[in-house]
């Protein structure tokens, strides 16, 4: 059976699980760690460098990192969310030739689908790393109110990587997934998912017959487990200016360690009640003294740091529950997502709040990625059969006379669905009219996403008000919208089928999967010239080691010095080849020098 | 000369309360090296320039080289009297080969008295023996080994720097192969004028060999460096803020490669910053 991996692409922190003997496990990365950080770096040489060393230097090569990707992806360059990010991130974020966003790294522009597929092609990575065989196919979560756009941008990023998104599945979904895996749950209940960027709530229905359905989801693309890192940092900061009046914010290299052990300190807080910060040598004062940073952090000031940024979280679920017309005691069990979850105080609220304990069965950080490759496991798996019922997140509609949104379709409707309205013209001889779709929550038209636009023209010139319009909306189980536009005197028609785009073309992602290939096999070649480097270079010193005995042994033998020079002929050549990164020759060279060093120690023994 | 260039250490003095570069991280406390300190210490080259009598030569470290290039401070009174306390940091194991002193001094007021008289010129201390017999054991440290300091209320401004010919500096120093001496000047001389040919000559030839030399002394980049002082222990040792910076990167995970381009500090000084770290055996590798 094919081996399809599940990716959280997390907008902080991505992680990859897959399904094996019947069960799903995430794939550790090569430091070990179960989640990779989501973010992108081209350093002062020009290497791409992806993970945890790209979070490492972040705030030291900040202009050239990329975090938090996800907030763009798929989105318009006018829209507010991208307004915000461009004021707030650190990197260059630019406007892309279909009004598009893009990000500079070092002069070089990169499309958002570029950036995600460099992540993607991390997990990939990972993944055949520890399966040793190639990955093509993924599912891979989105957040459940990312709208069409950016779930093609999300599928676009997986192609470029070189994977095939078999399916995209709803973050709240996956968790629910996992948690109700082999348990035949059937219940409602709440997935709290406080991320490190994003904070969302989904309350779903998981049936007994496997069926999994969104009933309503809300959240916070603005607050997150950094939040609290901040809140950290501020009291770190503060209370260093008080005593040596040195503002460490001044310094991006003091200011990338604080980073670093806010964050530390605020995991180390979920298991123990105090931890000390220790930075020594973190500045310089103005008289070039060398000031030490030692603090002790205690969990009742994390808490009293972090509590406006918690209650916020109870504030919205909160609105979603009223939004989903339900009560607190209609959540049977509620699913925590998200390392920060962990922090008592999160899980004192949450309970406080749903008036239970949250299930603690499954991992916070990795629920999500065993959640998609459960889904992933089961579409390749025919015996397995798992329906996942998704709403759409926004309303859909038509913009109407005035700049007003008509909805049509509302949020949270369980798809496949359709949905019909009559409109009227609204000026006297009125011969056509124009159908402009949209999906959003707001009441003004602008506000929302336009998807797409056409003209039902032939209408009878009347006055306004009098001639009728059907419009009927239609998602199938695809997710594919088809917007239909009727006058219901002459029945005439005209419709429109929108597709979702991600803002780049064809020739675009084409362009953009090669170079990423192409990226991909430097690094292979590279890992495997390091491979046999390393090999070469152990033979190379185990025979120059075991040289003055052979010399000594040989001395008196024609026949033994002519073999001396020839092993240290292929000692040169080997060095050579290493020197300029022949791989091939590596190779080659490999064989003659494990041949030398056998035939060294088989002379060394026998004396 | 330093050591480094390869000629044998001259047992030279400076003159008293001469130019001093205090590096920002000097313990102001009293330091006994240890072995392998006082060893290091033995290679300090301080030597007294004839046709410069007033700057140190010292040309081991950027420290050192700026010292030379300002005007020394002029001499110090004597401050009798138990307020006065001071070690010299030249003896401290870290930077042992920088030949810079570093002056504990009480400052508490002293009851109005006028400054005490600069002495004419005080004997000489010897840095060698004293810091022998500070290992030995045989006598202890005190203030008589050393160019007496100079109390707040005696200190004057610094007069302007000396004339210096940057181009004649900068290719002797080449020419003694004191390729980040030579370095520093070339960057002083392109910052005024950043089309100066010579410099930028300069400048790029001695990072070449510079790069080389610490690519020499750090091995192979995908080498795991890890760190071999106990984190409580590492403010007590001689390191900077940048020195710091980089062993926060120093996992036990990443290799020098991942170090160096995650340092987001410019390749030469990244190097340089390791193998120091790595002379002073505050890290090492798998």
């Amino acid at each position: 059976m094919e081996k399809v991996i599940g990716i959280d692409l997390g907008t902080t922190n991505s992680c990859v699980a897959i399904v094996e003997n019947g069960s799903p496990v995430v794939i550790p990365n090569r430091g070990g760690y179960k989640t990779t950080p989501s973010m992108v770096a081209v350093t002062e040489a020009g290497k791409r460098i992806v993970g945890h060393i790209a979070k490492r230097q972040a705030i030291t090569n900040a202009e050239n990192t990329v975090y938090a990707a996800k907030r763009l992806i798929g989105r318009k360059w006018n829209s507010p969310q991208v307004k915000n990010s461009v004021a707030t991130s650190s990197y260059r974020i630019v406007e892309g030739p279909h009004a598009d966003v893009r990000i500079v790294l070092r002069e070089k522009e990169y499309s958002v689908p570029e950036i995600s597929a460099m992540i993607l092609q991390e997990m990939k990575v990972i993944a055949e790393d520890y399966l040793g065989e190639p990955v093509k196919k993924a599912v891979v979560t989105v957040p459940a109110y990312f709208n069409d756009n950016q779930r093609q941008a999300t599928k676009d990023a997986g192609e470029i990587a070189g994977l095939d998104v078999i399916r995209i599945i709803n973050e709240p979904t996956a968790a629910a997934l996992a948690y109700g895996f082999g348990r035949n749950l059937e219940k409602t209940v709440a997935v709290y998912d406080f991320g490190g960027g994003t904070f969302d709530i989904s309350i779903l229905e998981i049936a007994q017959n496997g069926v999994f359905k969104v009933i309503a989801t809300a959240g916070d693309t603005f607050l997150g487990g950094e939040d609290i890192d901040a809140r950290v940092i501020d009291w770190l900061v503060q209370g260093f200016k008080t005593e040596h009046n040195v503002d460490l914010r001044q310094d991006r290299m003091a200011l990338q360690r604080l980073k670093d052990a806010a964050e530390k300190a605020k995991c180390e807080l979920s298991a123990v009640r105090e931890t000390e910060i220790n930075l020594p040598f973190i500045i310089s004062s103005g008289r070039n003294e060398a000031l030490h940073l030692q603090r002790t952090l205690d969990r009742k000031t994390l808490e009293e740091l972090s509590a406006d940024l918690v209650e916020r979280t109870v504030e919205i679920c909160k609105q979603t529950l009223e939004d989903a017309k339900l009560e607190k005691k209609d959540v049977e069990e509620v699913i925590l997502v998200g390392g920060i979850t962990r922090m008592p105080k999160i899980q004192e609220a949450v309970a406080q709040f749903f008036d239970r304990e949250p299930g603690k069965g499954v991992h916070p950080d990795e629920v999500v990625a065993l959640g998609a490759s459960i889904q992933g496991a089961a579409l390749v798996d025919d015996k397995q059969e798992m329906i996942l019922l998704d709403v759409t997140p926004h309303a859909l509609g038509i913009m109407t006379f005035g700049n007003f949104f008509e909805e049509l379709i509302p949020a949270n409707t369980t798809v496949p669905t359709h949905r019909t309205k009559v409109f009227t013209t609204s000026r006297d001889n009125q011969t056509a009219v124009k159908i402009l779709v949209m999906q959003g929550d707001s009441e003004k038209a602008e506000e929302n996403e336009l998807l797409g636009e056409f003209i039902l023209t032939g209408l009878r010139r009347a006055p306004k008000g009098t001639v009728e319009v059907e419009v009927t909306f239609e998602i199938n189980a695809d997710g594919i919208v088809s917007v239909r536009a009727k006058d219901l005197e002459t029945s005439l028609e005209q419709s429109i089928q929108v597709t979702a785009t991600s803002g780049l073309t064809r020739d675009e992602i084409s362009s953009m999967i090669q170079n990423a290939q192409g990226q991909l096999l430097d690094r292979r070649a590279s890992e495997e010239f390091e491979t046999h480097r390393q090999e070469a270079e152990k033979l190379v010193a185990e025979i120059e080691r075991l040289f003055p005995q052979v010399e000594q042994i040989v001395a008196t033998s024609d026949f033994g010095r002519d073999a001396i020079d020839k092993a240290r002929s292929i000692v040169d050549r080997a060095k050579q080849a290493i020197a300029r990164k022949d791989l091939d020759a590596v190779k080659e060279h490999v064989e003659g020098l494990s041949r030398t060093q056998r035939m060294f120690k088989g002379v060394v023994a026998r004396t | 000369m330093s050591s480094d260039s390869g000629n044998p250490p001259q047992k030279k003095t400076p003159a008293p309360g001469r130019a001093v570069a205090l590096p920002p991280q000097r313990s102001r406390a009293f330091t006994i090296p240890d072995d392998g300190a006082v060893e290091e210490a033995r290679q300090l080259s301080i030597s007294m320039d004839s046709s410069k009598p007033d700057a140190l030569v010292a040309r081991s470290t950027p420290q050192a080289r700026a010292a030379e290039l300002v005007a020394p401070r002029p001499a110090a009174p004597v401050m009798p009297g138990p307020k006065v306390h001071y070690s010299a940091s030249a003896l401290e194991l870290a930077d042992a080969r920088e030949p810079e002193l570093e002056f504990d001094i009480d400052l508490s007021d002293d009851g109005g008295s006028e400054p005490p008289e600069r002495p004419t010129e005080p004997a000489p201390p010897n840095y060698e023996a004293s810091a022998q017999r500070a290992v030995d054991g045989t006598i202890p440290i005190d203030g008589s080994l050393l160019a007496p300091p100079i109390p707040a209320e005696a200190r004057i401004p610094m007069p302007a720097p000396r004339e210096v010919n940057f181009a004649e500096d900068m290719s002797d120093l080449v020419a003694v192969g004191d390729y980040s001496g030579a370095l520093e000047i070339a960057d002083r001389r392109l910052e005024q004028n950043p089309g100066d040919d010579e410099a930028l000559q300069v400048r790029d030839q001695c990072r070449a060999v510079l790069i080389q030399m610490y690519s020499a002394r750090l091995g192979s980049l995908d080498r795991v460096p890890v760190i071999i002082v106990p984190q409580e222990q590492l403010r007590w040792m001689s390191i900077d803020q940048r020195a710091a910076f980089m062993l926060h990167h120093i996992d036990g995970v990443s290799t020098l490669e991942m170090i160096l381009d995650v340092s987001g500090m410019p390749l030469l000084e990244a190097m340089r910053i390791l193998t120091e770290l790595l002379q002073q055996r505050v890290v090492t590798f798998r």
